[in-house]
């Protein structure tokens, strides 16, 4: 009877998702409508589509894992995630003004822009493609862990991994279909109810948990240290965390299109603020949840499942909602991450090396489906090999933030150029491919204090891109074209009215 | 600026690098930054954009 709620109760979920998406379908022929939802959502589709693609599934699982196993330093990820707000609120002015008046659809399109290059764009979409498939995977086999806790022992974590599997890849057929503008009006769904139903969930956990023995006096005082100098881990180590995570933000190519669906730049900055207080609330009172609990002996012997035995408190009932929220949350990630990959693929890769622009949707249709299939495929074939794709996941983390100069100093700096840019990543990632190689555990690198390898990486990067930038400026030409983009930041530019309000 | 300090900066983070302190540096560091996006929404550049 345990199992028929909980799995009903994905079910339930799942269809009402569903229901709603088509509802709001829009035939997208282009692929400018396909890919960036036709710019037309307002600030809350907004907030709720960048919560739900950044807060993923895994912060149920995984980083309250870490905090119920690591202590109060599992709130580096609330430091992270509001400092790429910040960096949220500052880039939409550029980023949505010029998708806008270059009806741009992916996050390497305008770095093609920028950079007047097309091997800056290719390079980019690569690393954007080649970072995010082992996060899809990794998100795919994180429901087992659902299933396995919602059959209530009746099916084994392995068949438990494979349902969690087949389960996210058929729920993609919308996400084909629909693209970014049924991901958006799912976003708002998944979202109310991961970060809503979610939160309330938590309120009730800290009320219990504070008034049955478990309060802030019960966590151990070695829970409540932060690694500082004279520290195994280096005193630079929590500073790379926090730097790496907020760097790596935008990088990720399904959280910056985000910026593209939106209707105008001054969207893009209210929907940063609506998402700040939402944000803090949510992570804070979900850290703070699992650092409490960490005085239940259960939890010290199995971190990952924290949240799973919390909702035990409540019953069968309670601990359906709980994997409704993780399935809710998981759903918006891994469906942003898909649909942007493939559009990235089809767009920035494929259409470049065919010198055409492509403006059909259906290639990047078909190509979100295949990303889909062979990420299920890599899925299925680790069922059983979650912890060596954790270490790529991580090695893909401190890749994928090696765009961050390129990126942000792109767009906010003139004077950058592409053989700067070029030179730039690829030293940067090669740097951190080796470092990550050399120190793969802890990620801290101790002859530098404990920096990560993205992080030295990414000090190479920053040098590299202003050395050559500065040493080999652009041609006047291509600097008067540079200066001409930045220019047109500043007029008023008429926008379209949206059909989301 | 005052984010990238309040969160990043590693001296803060030894200060408060033990104990029920380190709990409250994140609460109150973090809630001041979100605090300050509002703060950058209000004074905002509004010379912006025109909606037809």
């Amino acid at each position: 009877m345990n199992m028929v709620i909980g799995y009903g109760a994905i079910l339930l979920f799942t269809v009402l998702v569903v229901v709603v998406m088509s509802r709001g379908r829009r035939v997208d022929k282009s692929m400018s409508e396909y890919a960036t939802g036709g710019r037309s959502f307002s600030s809350w589709f907004g907030t709720m589509a960048f919560l739900n693609t950044w807060l993923a599934g895994t912060m149920f699982i995984s980083f309250a894992g870490l905090t119920a196993s690591a202590g109060a330093i599992g709130f580096y990820s609330l430091s992270y995630s509001l400092l790429s707000v910040v960096l949220m609120f500052f880039l939409g002015t550029p980023v949505n003004k010029w998708g806008r008046i270059h009806d741009l659809r992916t996050q390497a399109d305008l770095l093609g822009l920028r950079y007047n290059s097309r091997s800056v764009r290719v390079i980019a979409a690569l690393i954007g493609v080649l970072a995010s498939i082992p996060w899809v995977v990794l998100g795919m086999q994180s429901l087992g862990l659902v299933f396995s806790t919602l059959s209530f022992g009746q099916v084994s974590p392995y068949v438990a991994v494979v349902i969690g599997v087949l389960f996210i890849a058929a729920r993609q057929i919308w996400t084909v279909k629909l693209g970014t503008r049924g991901l958006i009006i799912s976003d708002m769904v998944q979202g109310i109810f991961a970060y809503g139903v979610g939160f309330l969930v938590i309120l009730g956990l800290l009320v219990w948990l504070v008034t049955n023995g478990h309060g802030f006096n019960e966590i151990s005082p070695s829970l409540l240290q932060l690694p500082g100098p004279g520290s195994a881990a280096g005193p630079f180590y929590l500073f790379s965390l926090i730097f790496t995570g907020m760097m790596g933000a935008w990088c990720w190519p399904d959280l910056f299109v985000r910026m593209f669906s939106v209707k105008t730049p001054k969207t893009v900055q209210k929907s940063a603020v609506q998402a700040a207080p939402i944000m803090f609330l949510f992570s804070a009172a979900l850290t703070t949840v699992c650092l409490l609990a960490t005085s239940i002996p259960s939890v010290s012997e199995a971190p990952d499942t924290v949240w799973f035995i919390l909702a035990g408190i409540g019953g069968a009932g309670m601990v359906a909602i709980a994997g409704v929220c993780v399935v809710a949350a998981t759903m918006g990630n891994v469906g942003a991450n898909l649909q942007a990959v493939g559009t990235q693929l089809a767009n920035d890769v494929i259409g470049v090396r065919n010198h055409e622009r492509i403006e059909s949707a259906k290639g990047a249709k078909i190509a979100v489906a295949a990303i889909t299939l062979i990420s299920a495929s890599a899925a299925l074939l680790m069922a059983n090999q979650v912890s060596g794709l954790i270490v790529v996941a991580f090695v893909s983390y401190q890749a994928i933030c090696q765009l961050a100069p390129t990126l942000l100093l792109g767009i906010f700096w003139r004077r950058g150029t592409a053989v700067a840019a070029n030179s730039a990543m690829i030293s940067g990632i090669l740097v951190a491919a080796v470092l990550e190689l050399m120190y793969p555990s802890p990620l801290s690198i101790p002859w530098l204090g404990g920096l990560t390898s993205g992080v030295a990486g990414l000090i190479v990067n920053l040098a590299v891109y202003l050395a050559v930038s500065l040493a080999k400026p652009a041609p006047a030409t291509e600097q008067a074209r540079v200066d001409a983009l930045f220019e047109g930041l500043k007029k008023n530019e008429p926008v379209s009215e949206g059909a989301l309000t | 600026m005052i984010d990238i300090l309040l969160l990043l900066a590693p001296p803060v983070h030894w200060l408060f690098s033990d104990g029920h302190s380190t709990i409250w540096y994140f609460l109150v560091a973090n809630a001041l930054v979100t605090v300050s996006l509002f703060g950058l929404w209000m004074t905002r550049d509004t010379d912006e954009e025109v909606t037809r």
